[in-house]
């Protein structure tokens, strides 16, 4: 399902360049729930973008759901966006003026899909994450769980295959941050999503099924338990 | 992206920013609004000009006989019979219409006090004639000396409201056109200072008829031949009348002059007014007209031309003043949008990160500028076309009567509303235009990281 070659990403030039990824190859398997762990600066966020579509500055190829990303340009990237991935971060990222519903439905905007159904869709997102009582509630009326939810809906929206998390639960308490984690483990196993989450708190994730760590935009293998 | 989700997200967007929006685009209204006013103002003081005080018709050229002026030959042809006929067969002539002076002197002795008791009634029972009025119009004494002419009455058929303009024939009241400018004169500075009436179209078929005496002079000692008493009715006002004189109908010059002045007066002309067909042919008749040994009279041609030129360059200097107003506006707003993409950076980013392309973020934010223009020129052009109300009314009731004073000074057309508001779009989306693109350029990742 994601195939990266060689994918090299460096930030500015010269005697402040920043290697973010080094030459980086790995293979992620549909339906795998995979964490991404390393230190700070390691390039965890970095290679989450690019899988995403939504940074197209490096070299090698990414190939992600049988489309390779490197050759792109902007519009099919941005159809990827909306069609392929959903995004969910560690700040939520809700737009404060607009209930849950509105939020989850903001991709609508780009997409064409009509108000009614794009509402319609919206609700159901919002019962499969678990609010369905929060409809009309504006970001500032929710938790920080039920605030992730509703980006974790946003993400679903547009039937995405492939869910990319930054730090998910970064924001959250560990309780709140283990519903999360239970709730995208039910999408990977019953919706058969893909899951790709970057995480600090890897001991939360306990069903992974591939774990890649990162350092100095390198990938090192484990050392033995 | 579709239109009316784009539209949507506009709103939603505007909605929240506002207060910002509004106070930026305060500078829109008051450029569109001042554009608007001396628009209007411009257009309607060149239509005062053009239609009041220099009345122009393209298609006519008024034809004289050659002065000294002219090269200094001998006196040029003089216009006659004949001549009026070879103008009337030159190609593309529609039609001659000659003009003829008077040759003999002529007075009136206008006394208040001869008044006939029924024309004193008649005149007091028309609104807006004040008893002031009527003790005033019954103390005249004014004994003028009258200059006139003759003029061909199918030039003047729509100025004709209060009778018939053709020679009634000897002995009967001679029909006679004022002209209006003359007119506007007295009406706006003579009459309301003496408390006289004021002249206009509806009061002609009430005023008393007005004594005339032709072949004498108050001033010329020695006016031979005999004096003849007559009348004249006012008949019309019209642009086409001698100023400062009475205009009769062309016979009726014709045979008064035939009268006191002989055959030759009868039949000569100091001016033609020539109309051609078209335009096209106004050149090529000038040409011939010249070659025939005649002039064309441009004076009056030459000063529309020249007040029209004036009141074009301020009425352009100001509008120029008022764009620039709407251009320094655009600057605000380009700020504004600046600010908003500023703050609004992490959003742009989310919303690049569920799929909205570089061209739909553009797209957003010029249309939202647009419609800043939209709603903040429609604003304008309300506030301009208030202004050009008030300003009316404040003219209307405060400043006193002055010749050519028309009831608007404004001249508004659908094209000036329409361009108001292109304008003002113009001008705002060209100001968003470097804010669309820096907020389309903007890293979405980078965004997204607070970055
Ligand atoms: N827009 C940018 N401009 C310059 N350097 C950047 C930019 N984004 C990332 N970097 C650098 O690239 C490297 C990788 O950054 P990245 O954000 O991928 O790290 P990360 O693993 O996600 O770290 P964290 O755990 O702190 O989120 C870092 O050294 C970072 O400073
Ligand atoms: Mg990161």
């Amino acid at each position: 399902m994601i195939q990266l070659d060689h994918i090299t990403r460096s930030y500015g030039s010269g005697e402040g360049k920043t290697l973010a990824l080094a030459d980086l190859s790995l293979q992620i398997p549909s339906g795998a729930f995979v964490t991404i762990v390393g230190t700070s600066g390691s390039g965890k966020t970095t290679l989450l973008n690019i899988i995403g579509g939504l940074d197209s500055n490096y070299t090698g190829t990414a190939r992600v759901a049988d489309q390779d990303l490197s050759q792109q340009d902007d519009r099919t990237l941005s159809k990827f966006r909306s069609q392929t991935v959903g995004f969910v971060f560690q700040h939520f990222n809700l737009l404060e003026h607009l209930d849950a519903l509105q939020n989850v439905s903001l991709p609508a905007f780009f997409s064409g899909q009509d108000e009614a159904q794009a509402t319609a869709r919206a609700e159901d997102v919002l019962v499969r994450v678990g609010l369905a009582h929060k409809l009309h509630s504006l970001p500032t009326e929710l938790s920080g769980g039920q605030k992730q939810r509703v980006a974790i809906a946003r993400a679903l929206f547009g039937q995405p295959r492939l869910i990319l998390a930054d730090e998910p639960t970064g924001n959250l308490d560990t309780t709140t941050g283990a519903q999360i984690i239970a709730l995208f483990e039910s999408l990977n196993q019953e919706d058969g999503l893909t899951v790709i989450a970057v995480t600090h708190e890897e001991f939360l994730f306990k069903n992974a099924t591939l774990k890649i760590h990162l350092e100095d935009g390198r990938m090192v293998d484990e050392p033995p338990a | 992206m579709k239109t009316k989700k784009l539209i949507q997200l506009i709103s939603q967007n505007l909605r929240r920013n506002r207060k910002n929006l509004v106070f930026s685009s305060i500078g829109i209204v008051m450029g569109i609004s001042s554009f608007v006013f001396f628009i209007a103002l411009g257009n309607g003081i060149q239509k005062v000009v053009s239609t009041e005080i220099f009345p122009i018709d393209a298609n006519r050229i008024q034809v004289v006989t050659r002065t000294a002026q002219f090269g200094g030959l001998a006196a040029g042809r003089i216009i006659d019979d004949e001549i009026i006929e070879n103008l009337e067969k030159l190609d593309g002539v529609f039609a001659v219409y000659p003009r003829m002076k008077l040759n003999f002197l002529a007075t009136s002795a206008l006394e208040g006090r001869d008044i006939s008791p029924a024309a004193i009634q008649m005149l007091s029972r028309i609104p807006g004639i004040t008893p002031a009025m009527v003790r005033a119009v019954r103390g005249v004494r004014m004994w003028l000396e009258i200059m006139g002419d003759g003029i061909d009455p199918r030039l003047v058929e729509k100025d004709v409201v209060a009778g018939s303009f053709q020679d009634p024939g000897p002995g009967k009241p001679i029909p006679v056109l004022l002209s209006r400018r003359m007119v506007e004169i007295y009406n706006g500075s003579f009459a309301s200072a003496r408390s006289l009436p004021r002249i206009s179209e509806i009061v002609l078929p009430f005023l008393p008829a007005i004594p005339l005496t032709l072949n004498n002079s108050f001033i010329k000692r020695g006016v031979g031949g005999k004096r003849e008493q007559t009348k004249a009715k006012v008949v019309g006002l019209s642009r086409h009348a001698l100023m400062g004189g009475i205009t009769i109908p062309l016979e009726t010059a014709r045979r008064l002059n035939q009268r006191f002045s002989g055959k030759q007066a009868a039949h000569t002309y100091d001016a033609a007014i020539v109309e051609v067909s078209s335009s096209d042919y106004l050149g090529p008749v000038q040409e011939t007209v010249k070659a025939m040994g005649l002039d064309i009279d441009i004076s009056e041609r030459r000063m529309a031309e020249g007040v029209g030129l004036i009141v074009l360059l301020v009425t352009l200097g100001f509008s120029l003043i008022s764009l620039i107003i709407v251009g320094i506006a655009a600057v605000s707003i380009a700020h504004t949008f600046f600010m908003i993409i500023f703050e609004r950076k992490r959003e742009i980013g989310l919303l690049r990160s569920v799929g909205a392309s570089r061209a739909d973020i553009r797209r957003v934010i010029l249309g939202e500028a647009s419609f800043v223009g939209l709603v903040g020129s429609i604003a304008g052009t309300g506030l301009g076309w208030a202004g050009c109300l008030i300003a009316d009314l404040v003219v209307a009731g405060f400043l006193p009567d002055f010749p050519f004073k028309p009831e608007s000074f404004f001249v508004y057309s659908a094209w000036l509303f329409v361009g108001a508001v292109g304008f003002a779009i113009f001008f705002c989306t060209v100001g968003a235009f470097f804010p669309a693109y820096r907020a389309a350029a903007i890293d979405p990742a980078r965004a997204l990281t607070g970055r």
